[in-house]
């Protein structure tokens, strides 16, 4: 009868292997991200507690990427890098405007927990004689990484929703790769609930995956 | 042996202030290698604060500390120099402290916990065969040989807590400080670690012990001082301050443990009684 609200799952079916590629991009963009926001992250977290510039060019950075949308952060490198001729792939460009907005909710993340472990901890450190740095490297930070693992899955399964975004630099990812298919036919509603089972189904194993991970580090208090 | 008087601990004219808060005035105090001093006195009356300056935990306006004849920490009206925090921690880690609330690090076994000073902080490393070799001989003379690879979390607070001295003990302390190390422990869990105190005593540490538990005072001190309001009001053999109090202060606070303490003891002295 009414033929356009007839959900074609053949369709859907008979393009899937075509997703093959554009989850391994979605894939490759969100562990090279990740990576390397997590990284950005504790440096930023460190610089935050830091004192005079350095926590001043740290609380800067943070602010600023909290508090742009990620969409102009991705347009602004790609179109801006170039202008200080900085010339890199679409796909590179992508990884690193997300790590630069994701690094800074770690940094946040990691902040938290960083002040959250006891004062008494760091003073037991001390008083065993360790340097500052020591007492934060041997003491703090081992049980600031653990109490962050549950939102830092978290942010990792935002991130890999952010990945959805770099389509619009042109990477052949998930969601532009829906986009391209649902230009050629007429079946776009059914290419979007196929990406979002995609994404969900992707989400789901993270989170698997990480609860996993946090009942393997847990500390019990 | 040796038998000089050496002074491991003086303290001359010592001054500290929270912002308007005098918290410590001019104390004076001696401590001689191998002896234990008890520091008794009422909540806020400064005993953590002298404890926390002697580690150098706790910056003060005046006065100084030698340890070993060697002069710690100070600061001018100024405060203009400062010892290197890197010295400072070279030599707080010859001074063992261990915690009211124990302290221990939650992410590391009872094993890792004892072996991380040696291994990683101490001014001379000591190899890691070697300082676990030093770990489980600490934790056999503390009792806790089979703990060795719990977490902190899984032992009861007595255990924690004679893990915490078998950290600090790892250090190889001239001195070690002890606040109030069974404040918050379960009454029944008290005796097994003034045990090893006690033991500790008879070896021989140098040690400065807050505490409450006045039959410690009595069997294992060698000087008891009554702190009140920041001052050193009375000080002297454990029984002459503790049964011959002179002032009304200590009189007062000495009576809060009489029923509980002193009388019990009384009728039955600490090494015959089993503590329960
Ligand atoms: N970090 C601090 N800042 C401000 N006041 C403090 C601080 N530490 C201790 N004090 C104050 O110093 C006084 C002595 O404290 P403390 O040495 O802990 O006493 P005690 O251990 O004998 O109970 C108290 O009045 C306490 O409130
Ligand atoms: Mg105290």
């Amino acid at each position: 009868m009414n033929a356009h609200l007839r959900f074609d799952l053949d369709y859907i079916l008979r393009h899937l292997p075509d997703f093959g590629p554009a989850i391994w991009m979605a894939v490759q963009i969100l562990v090279l991200a990740s990576a390397i926001a997590l990284i950005w992250g504790i440096f930023l977290a460190l610089a935050r507690l830091g004192r005079g510039p350095v926590y001043w060019a740290a609380t800067g950075y943070i602010e600023l990427f909290r508090n742009t949308p990620l969409l102009v952060q991705i347009y602004f490198a790609f179109f801006g890098l170039p202008v200080f001729g900085i010339f890199l792939s679409p796909f590179a460009t992508g990884v690193l405007a997300l790590a630069a907005q994701h690094g800074a909710f770690f940094a946040e993340i990691l902040r938290g927990t960083i002040q959250s472990v006891q004062a008494q901890q760091r003073e037991a450190g001390l008083a065993l004689g360790m340097m500052p740095n020591q007492a934060m490297r041997y003491v703090i930070l081992p049980q600031a990484f653990r109490d962050a693992i549950p939102a830092s899955g978290n942010q990792v399964v935002l991130l890999l929703q952010d990945t959805a975004l770099v389509s619009t630099i042109g990477v052949y990812e998930i969601t532009k790769t829906a986009y391209t298919l649902a230009e050629r036919s007429a079946a776009s509603f059914e290419m979007f609930v196929a990406i979002g089972v995609i994404y969900l189904v992707i989400s789901g194993l993270m989170s698997i995956t990480l609860r996993g991970i946090e009942s393997a580090y847990r500390i019990v208090r | 042996m040796d038998r000089l008087p050496e002074t491991t601990i003086s303290v001359q004219n010592l001054h500290k202030s929270f912002g308007d808060l005098h918290v410590l005035k001019s104390i004076d105090l001696d401590v001689h290698r191998g002896e234990v001093v008890v520091l008794i006195g009422s909540s806020g009356s400064g005993k953590t604060t002298l404890l926390r300056c002697l580690n150098f935990l706790a910056e003060y306006e005046q006065g100084q500390i030698h340890i070993d004849e060697k002069l710690m920490w100070y600061c001018d009206a100024d405060c203009r120099q400062k010892r290197p925090t890197k010295e400072i921690a070279h030599d707080r880690a010859a001074i063992g402290m261990v915690f009211q609330s124990f302290n221990l690090f939650p992410h590391r076994t009872v094993l890792e916990n004892i072996i991380l000073g040696p291994t990683k902080v101490k001014p001379v490393r000591v190899p890691k065969p070697e300082a676990t070799e030093q770990a489980m001989a600490l934790l056999d003379r503390v009792g806790l040989l089979e703990k060795a690879d719990a977490y902190p979390n899984t032992l009861s607070g007595g255990q924690q807590q004679r893990v915490a001295i078998a950290r600090a003990l790892a250090m190889e302390p001239k001195v070690m400080l002890f606040d109030e190390v069974t404040s918050a422990l379960d009454p029944e869990l008290v005796g097994e670690v003034l045990n090893v105190m006690r033991q500790l005593a008879r070896d021989g540490m140098t040690m400065v012990v807050v505490t409450h538990e006045i039959h410690f005072a009595l069997d294992a001190a060698d000087k008891v001082i009554f702190l009140d309001q920041g001052k050193i009001a009375e000080q002297g053999p454990p029984e002459q301050v503790l049964f011959h109090p002179q002032s009304s202060r200590l009189k007062d606070f000495l009576r809060r443990f009489e029923e509980m303490t002193l009388l019990s003891w009384r009728r039955a002295p600490p090494g015959e009684k089993a503590r329960s």
